[in-house]
């Protein structure tokens, strides 16, 4: 099983190597494929692994693979480690993202970088089970910063655009400032504990007793502020929607199914830590609904395609959060999985009308394409179903399990949650009228828009499958079914449930309450639908093209200012210091105070140099000067 | 095995390649030759131990100087780095046309060789400052030679500045040597001098300025930008990646071991001002538009980072120093060497003038980025492990020290990637002309590369050899 383990990571970085030594004498078809087969490859030895661990005991399973960096009181392997929380990200990464490299081939076929494309893909599919197969934190932190590397290279894919390369610079600043929160967390426990591997970890956490500890407050929000970059939450948000220059399967894998959702892996994997520290959790709850809040209402007045879907994924992610806020740890990973399937499948359905549309982005230029864009209509249309909520489809699951827990811990966030909820089911069918329904609106003539290929439809339908029942892995205790993920995920929460537990922090949830809150979960959805149906549909509106008008209008489709905010505080202060240290200190006064020395030194020397005159009578009187100068001085030291 | 075999391979280098004249092809060997051997002799000595690596001849009798040389575990990296970068100025030198190949620039790369070998081994105090103020004498010769007039000033500037520093560490030399009872200079007699505090006071501050000066860290650096900006770039990869190791090597062999007490006193003062300037140099970068002078003040960020890790007294981030000389000295001579590559081609180093260049060479976008990684600290790159464990040594010492100069995990990826992106992407121009690599530079750089990602992956090997002996040093703490 250690073999097969160290198989997953290297089968996509030897895809990597391949197609990045064979870039440009690689054909096409032979870049795809291998690119594809090692996707492939890692998936079905995640499977593999995955029955090999069900076999067994349940405990984890640690790979030490050679001593990484070490001196006199630190000592770091490079070494995976495997349990149930590991597994399930596995298969997550793996599958989604080979269903993404099949829909890759069909979508970048006309790219002259597409060999470049894939072996991108793949070493970002590395770096991506290296986070998560990482053994201790520092692994996890080289998995960290490689995805963020890859994002870099793959939103400025197309890099002769200078606005995707600001968007690129722009995604990999804003992660390290979060990397830098990240790395201080690790310092901090490495200070505290000596170890920084999981298994040790979380025994030694397992002994805190005390609530709120304060170191252990600072490494909790470290750690969160690493995942605030990653995860896109506030105020590290604004580089995701920016993140839209990739190609779009890049949006459907990194930016909506995997990498943004380390932040909340990073979270999961120190549930010990979290438990502890109650207070950060709150700080987490707040942090997640306002970015929730904010996502969603930006939402609501985007009119590219892509962006609609960048906000929601902020907003999704601020539910994970909330979900984490709460405690709620297997709600949060449930609606990871439930949101990569559902928010693949938009990304994809959006690069399937863009693909379909030639490159058209605008909604307003949309409308009617449900004729001509049968397949990717049906199954766009099952995903909007789940993120909106409806049950059966699997976002009603786990959006329900977030909104419950919310519930049971703390009235207010719930009341949020659930008008966030509602505005998200508006914002979305909103986008599905305004693409699918009506009447065509663009300048393309109806025999030129085409449906994609089977490589870019079969990767929609098995997602659409998987978008309606995947909510089935996690039913809610009512129906008396068992919670396959809850009690599959159980050994890793056990340290905050037993914490929780012995500190009386657990709340539960009655029936009557669940039913409860699964009934105002669908009537907010159908509330969020109808208005966007008599919007859209029954007053058949249209975006205006021009400035929007009312305040709040204005606000979301502003985005809230963040980035000119950011430009005028950070951004341009940032500058003036620089270039004030560039000319004023650095030239005007170090370097001049440096040569001021030397024009001294040279001054005083061109001075001396005249007293050497080569008279006798200047020579006599300066003698005479300095015999007085002596006598004066003598004089006045005997009195 | 002796030493003598090491420190004497440069010098008959440097007659072999006066005698192969201006033949690229079989200078290439040479330089190959004499790098592999280089290595080569070190991995014996890691082989056979280190105690067979020593001699010692009396040189000037009356005053007690010994010509003593060791390798020993704190230098072993050192000397495989002068091994390595000495091969990148001297490949950089060969991949030109043969034309503009002057033996007499090769021949002073060698005997600069000579002269840092002798640094890093000298085991006589006396020994050393002869060493240390004759491996400025090539660079000066080479800059003044085939420099530009800028560069000619700013060398004899570097000239001037580092001599300056020189003479206060001279005095300290003669004072360490008033104090020493058995009348030599031998290094292993001044370890246990029992200095007071108040001589161990002045004593490093004497031998600080010098290796401050060297290295150069704030507010000791206004030579450096210049000097590396515009000497020819042979010299600019030689100052940047060997020449400022020997402050740092200074500071870890001589001023932590024999001045504790005036680390105690004075260091906060000077991690302080070397924290600012990582700063300091990191927000310079960003807003330079000329490719070596983002790499300039890039470097006085980096370096600042290695003077504050060695005067911490934290084993961490000692050790964390030795890791991220080693790594800085491949990854700026690469750039150099790259900035070199791009702006003789294209006949500009202006970042706003370049652009696009990647459609016209893949192999030197891969390069570039690679270096660039390392230069960042990403991790599995050779730039990590120094840097983490130089932050999280800083982090233990002081934490508002250590997380404000883990600011230039930020600061450095944006001057780097600005600096990737004005130059490597974007609109390609017309008017540029850009072939890439031949294939000399193709050999030489895809071996220092290739360095970046094993260093990466096995810091160990590193830490394995010189752990041990960084720790005797700060026993003293």
């Amino acid at each position: 099983m250690e073999k097969l383990i160290a198989l997953i990571p290297a089968l996509p970085f030897a895809g990597f190597v391949l197609n990045g030594l064979g870039f440009g004498k690689l054909s096409k078809g032979i870049a795809g494929a291998i690119g594809a087969i090692a996707s492939l490859a890692a998936f079905i030895v995640s499977v593999l692994v995955l029955f090999q661990f069900k076999a067994g005991d349940g405990q984890p399973v640690v790979v030490n693979l050679w001593k990484w960096m070490s001196s006199n009181s630190l000592s770091i392997d490079f070494s995976f480690h495997v349990d149930q929380l590991t597994l399930i990200m596995l298969m997550v990464v793996t599958g989604v993202g080979f269903l993404i490299h099949i829909f890759s081939m069909g979508y970048m076929h006309e790219d002259e970088g597409f060999g470049k494309f894939f072996a991108f893909l793949n070493l970002f599919l590395f770096s991506m089970l290296i986070l998560v197969l990482g053994g201790n934190l520092l692994m996890t932190f080289i998995g960290w910063e490689g995805v963020g590397l890859c994002s870099f290279l793959l939103i400025g894919f197309w890099n002769k655009n200078e606005a995707f390369n600001a968007a690129a610079k722009k995604a990999f600043v804003m992660n390290r400032i979060g990397d830098l929160g990240f790395l201080i967390g690790i310092f901090l426990i490495l200070y505290r504990f000596g170890t920084c591997q999981y298994a040790e970890l979380t025994a030694a956490l397992s002994a805190v007793q005390t609530l709120n500890d304060p170191y252990l407050v600072w490494a909790g929000i470290c750690f969160f502020i690493g995942a605030m970059g990653k995860s896109a939450q506030l105020p590290l948000f604004t580089w995701l929607p920016d993140a839209m220059a990739g190609p779009t399967p890049v949006s459907a894998l990194i930016h909506a199914a995997t990498m943004v959702t380390s932040g909340i892996y990073l979270v999961i994997r120190m549930n010990a830590l979290y438990a502890t520290i109650p207070d950060v959790q709150e700080f987490i709850l707040w942090i997640g609904m306002a970015t929730a809040l904010i996502g969603a209402l930006i939402g609501t007045s985007q009119n590219d395609i892509k962006k609609v879907l960048a906000y929601s994924t902020v907003s999704q992610l601020g539910f994970m959060f909330v979900a984490l806020g709460v405690g709620a740890y297997t709600a949060a990973l449930f609606h990871v999985i439930t949101h990569a399937f559902f928010k693949a499948l938009l990304f994809l359905g959006a690069g399937s009308v863009i693909h379909g549309l030639h490159e058209e982005q605008d909604i307003r230029n949309m409308g009617g394409l449900k004729k001509l864009l049968p397949i990717t209509y049906i199954t766009f249309f099952i995903a909007n179903l789940a993120i909106a909520g409806i049950p059966p489809f699997s976002g009603f699951f786990s959006k329900d399990e977030i909104l419950a827990h919310t519930f049971a811990s703390n009235k207010v966030a719930y009341v949020i949650l659930a008008i966030i909820a509602g505005i998200t089911a508006f914002y979305m069918f909103r986008l599905l009228f305004l693409v699918f329904f009506n009447e065509y609106r663009g300048k393309l003539k109806a025999e030129k828009i085409h449906e994609s290929p089977a490589s870019m439809a079969i990767p929609l339908i098995i997602l659409a499958i998987l978008s309606t029942i995947g909510g089935f892995i996690g039913l809610p205790e009512v129906f008396h079914f068992p919670h396959l993920l809850g009690d599959f995920l159980g050994p890793v929460l056990q340290p905050a449930v037993n914490f929780s537990n012995s500190h009386s922090l657990t709340h539960a949830i009655s029936h009557s309450d669940e039913w409860l809150v699964m009934g105002i979960s669908v009537v907010v959805s159908l509330v969020g639908i109808g208005l966007a149906y008599s919007l859209y549909i029954s007053k058949n509106l249209v975006p205006a093209s021009e400035e929007p008008t009312g305040f709040l209008h204005k606000l979301t489709s502003n985005k809230f200012y963040f980035d000119e905010i950011y430009d005028a505080v950070i951004v341009k202060p940032i500058n003036l210091i620089s270039g004030i240290f560039a000319i004023l200190i650095d030239i005007l006064f170090i370097n001049l105070f440096v040569e001021g020395i030397g024009i001294l030194t040279k001054g005083i020397s061109t001075a001396l140099k005249s007293t050497q005159t080569g008279r006798a009578t200047g020579y006599a009187f300066l003698m005479f000067c300095s015999i007085l100068a002596f006598a004066v001085f003598y004089l006045i030291k005997v009195f | 095995m002796n030493p003598l075999y090491l420190i004497l391979t440069p010098l008959a280098a440097a007659i072999l390649g006066i005698g192969v004249g201006k033949r690229a092809f079989i200078q290439q060997i040479l330089a190959l030759l004499v790098m592999l051997g280089g290595l080569g002799f070190l991995l014996q000595v890691h082989l056979h131990g280190f105690e067979n690596s020593q001699i010692s001849y009396p040189w000037i009798n009356s005053f007690g100087i010994y010509f003593a040389l060791s390798v020993t575990k704190i230098n072993f990296w050192f000397l495989a780095l002068t091994s390595l970068v000495v091969f990148a100025a001297l490949f950089y030198h060969l991949s030109q046309e043969e034309d503009k190949i002057r033996t007499d620039v090769i021949a002073l790369i060698y005997s600069l060789q000579f002269f840092l070998f002798g640094v890093f081994m000298a085991q006589d105090l006396m020994l050393f400052y002869f060493f240390f103020e004759a491996s400025i004498l090539p660079i000066y010769f080479i800059s003044s030679r085939y420099g530009s007039p800028a560069a000619e000033r700013a060398t004899l500037k570097f000239f001037l500045y580092t001599l300056f520093g020189s003479l206060f560490m001279l005095l300290g030399v003669l004072f360490l040597y008033s104090k020493n009872g058995a009348n030599d200079f031998l290094f292993s007699s001044f370890g246990s001098l029992g200095l007071s505090g108040e001589n161990q006071g002045f004593l490093f501050l004497a031998f600080f300025l010098a290796f401050a000066i060297k290295m150069p860290l704030f507010p000791f650096h206004s030579w450096q930008v210049d000097a590396y900006a515009e000497s020819p770039v042979e010299t600019t990869i030689l100052m940047s990646g060997i020449l400022l190791k020997m402050g740092i090597y200074g500071m870890i062999a001589i001023v932590l071991p024999w001045f504790p007490m005036g680390v105690k006193e004075y260091g906060h003062i000077f991690i302080a001002l070397s924290a600012f300037g990582v700063v300091y140099g990191a927000l310079i970068a960003i807003v330079q538009t000329d490719i070596r002078r983002v790499l300039a003040y890039s470097s006085l960020s980096h370096v600042g980072l290695i003077g504050c890790g060695i005067l911490a007294y934290s084993d961490i981030a000692l050790e964390g120093a030795v890791l991220q000389m080693f790594a800085h000295g491949i990854n700026i001579a690469g750039l150099f060497f790259i900035s070199e590559i791009i702006a003789k081609q294209t006949g500009t180093r202006d970042l706003d003038q370049l652009g696009g260049l990647t459609k016209s060479s893949f192999g030197v976008t891969v390069l570039f980025f690679l270096f660039l990684l390392g230069s960042i600290a990403v991790p599995l790159s050779n730039g990590f492990p120094g840097e983490f464990q130089l932050l999280m040594g800083l982090f233990g010492y002081n934490i508002y020290l250590g997380i404000f100069c883990g600011l230039t995990v930020i600061f450095s990826s944006v001057y780097m990637l600005r600096m990737f992106q004005k130059s490597m992407l974007g609109k390609p121009s017309e008017s540029l002309k850009f072939t890439g690599l031949n294939f000399t530079q193709g050999i030489g750089l895809g071996f220092l590369a290739s360095l970046v990602l094993i260093f990466g992956l096995f810091p160990e090997m590193i830490s394995s050899i010189s752990d041990s002996a960084l720790q005797i040093l700060l026993r003293a703490y």
